[in-house]
């Protein structure tokens, strides 16, 4: 190792980064160069005063009861509250506020997104990467490709049939659109991580699950999260043919 | 599968031992204790929505305070790239002559550096270095993470990890310098020239007192 080396890694060999080939190596080199020693002697008695200037701030009481109740409610009403980010300190209130505004009209424009993408992708008959009635093969293929577990719903009936899928994207995200024939029509079920995805529409009761509805162009869509993903079931079937569909499936 | 009871009893059971790191993590980042507060709900609750995608085994705290730097970024990382331009010039050729020089003569300035009065000051330091820095430092030298779990955390190579760790010890290291010259308790660090004619008027005098 040379001295040029010490200097580049000198904080993996004391933050204890170096396996034993690595620290021999080094030590050699320290042991015959004396600036180099002297260096590492710096730079550990930094990092022990930096460590110990460094003392962690409790939590304060009451934050473990609030939390506790958080993730209880969480389960009532999904969707990330960002409150934490409206409350900024006063310094960097001004930077702060346009921030805040930005997410809540990014937000509104946002919120149709989904719907009118799912809409869009339902009208145009696309190839599918990955064609078959099994949804263990789908989410098989879809398990290195895309970050959340591709789970396609399971329609109750003889003639519904799960016909395949593809990877599409919501905006900068990936997504997966799953395509299905149910009672000779066409129904198409995008998947998707619901995180910062906002949905709108008014909510409906679909068995277990509070589903949303929105419908245009003739389109019905539902949109529902299941086990920490999102959703979004589209059909030109009327309303309540959708919520029953969705209603039984797992 | 797990009921719905079960499961957020497990998660909390895995979570809530690391409240407090979370809670210190969370301060330093929104530097607001409120906000501090908020946030780490928010990324509590939002880990208990991913936990399936949580791997058994792994390392919980890593992976909560990956979730927890993602939610902060998420939402405020717009107004940090600023800081990049500023940052490039902290770190000056000054203190690399300082801790060569010191590292040649021997330990008087690294002593001074070291000392109790200058390091009062690294406390408030670490709170004004740049987000990125701060988050790498702070992860490493309070919470223990090793590189890979800090890669992990912050989303980025190991490399960087490296690089964002060596440059905020060493803008840390730099103001503390900055401040014992302020104090008067250091010297500047004579340059190259200034260190080759003193040395040599130094001996002419010698050599004529002699």
């Amino acid at each position: 190792m040379e001295c040029r080396e010490v200097e580049k890694f000198i904080h993996a060999y004391l933050d204890g980064e170096f396996d034993e080939g690595e620290w021999a190596a080094i030590r050699v080199h320290l042991d015959q160069c004396q600036p180099c020693q002297r260096r590492a002697q710096f730079e550990e008695r930094f990092r022990e005063v930096l460590k110990s200037s460094l003392q962690p701030a409790p939590a304060p009481a009451g934050l473990r009861l609030k939390v506790v109740q958080a993730l209880q409610s969480s389960e009532r009403e999904p969707g990330a509250r960002r409150r934490w980010a409206l409350r900024l300190v006063p310094a960097a209130a001004a930077a702060a506020v346009v921030g805040g505004l930005l997410v809540v009209q990014v937000g509104r424009r946002d919120q149709n997104a989904i719907v009118e993408q799912s809409i869009d992708w339902h009208r145009r008959h696309l190839p599918l990467d990955v064609t078959g009635s099994s949804p263990d093969v789908i989410q098989r293929y879809f398990s290195d490709k895309v970050p959340f577990a591709v789970r396609p719903p399971v329609f109750r009936g003889e003639k519904a049939q799960l016909v395949g899928a593809r990877l599409t994207n919501l905006r900068e995200h990936q997504a997966v659109y799953v395509a299905y024939q149910v009672n000779g029509r066409r129904v198409s079920v995008f998947i998707f991580d619901p995180d910062g995805v906002p949905v709108s529409g008014p909510q409906l009761q679909a068995g277990p699950r509070r589903v949303r509805w929105q419908g245009r162009q003739g389109y019905n869509t539902l949109t529902y999260t299941s086990g920490g993903t999102g959703y979004a079931v589209t059909s030109d079937m009327d309303p309540s043919g959708l919520v029953q569909l969705v209603s039984h499936a797992p | 599968m797990f009921g719905t009871k079960q499961r957020r009893q497990t998660f909390e059971k895995e979570a809530v031992p690391h409240l407090d790191a979370l809670y210190g993590m969370a301060l330093r980042l929104t530097r607001d204790e409120r906000q501090a507060e908020d946030l780490v709900q928010d990324s509590l609750v939002k880990a208990y929505r991913f936990f399936h995608r949580f791997e058994e085994g792994s390392n919980i705290k890593a992976w909560l305070f990956k979730v927890l730097v993602n939610t902060f970024y998420n939402t405020v990382r717009k107004e940090k790239n600023q800081h990049r331009l500023e940052l490039e010039a902290e770190v000056d050729s000054h203190y690399d002559r300082f801790l060569s020089a010191s590292t040649m003569n021997g330990q008087k300035a690294e002593e001074v550096l070291l000392d109790g009065l200058v390091l009062e000051k690294l406390k408030a330091e670490v709170e004004r270095l740049p987000e990125e820095f701060r988050s790498a430092v702070l992860l490493c030298d309070l919470y223990d993470f090793s590189y890979k779990e800090i890669a992990e955390i912050l989303g980025c190579p190991v490399g960087t990890v490296m690089s964002r760790l060596y440059r905020g010890r060493r803008i840390l290291q730099k103001r503390l310098y900055q401040y014992a010259l302020e104090q008067g308790y250091l010297r500047p660090a004579p340059s190259e020239d200034e260190l080759g004619t003193a040395s040599l008027e130094a001996y002419r005098q010698r050599k004529g007192k002699a």
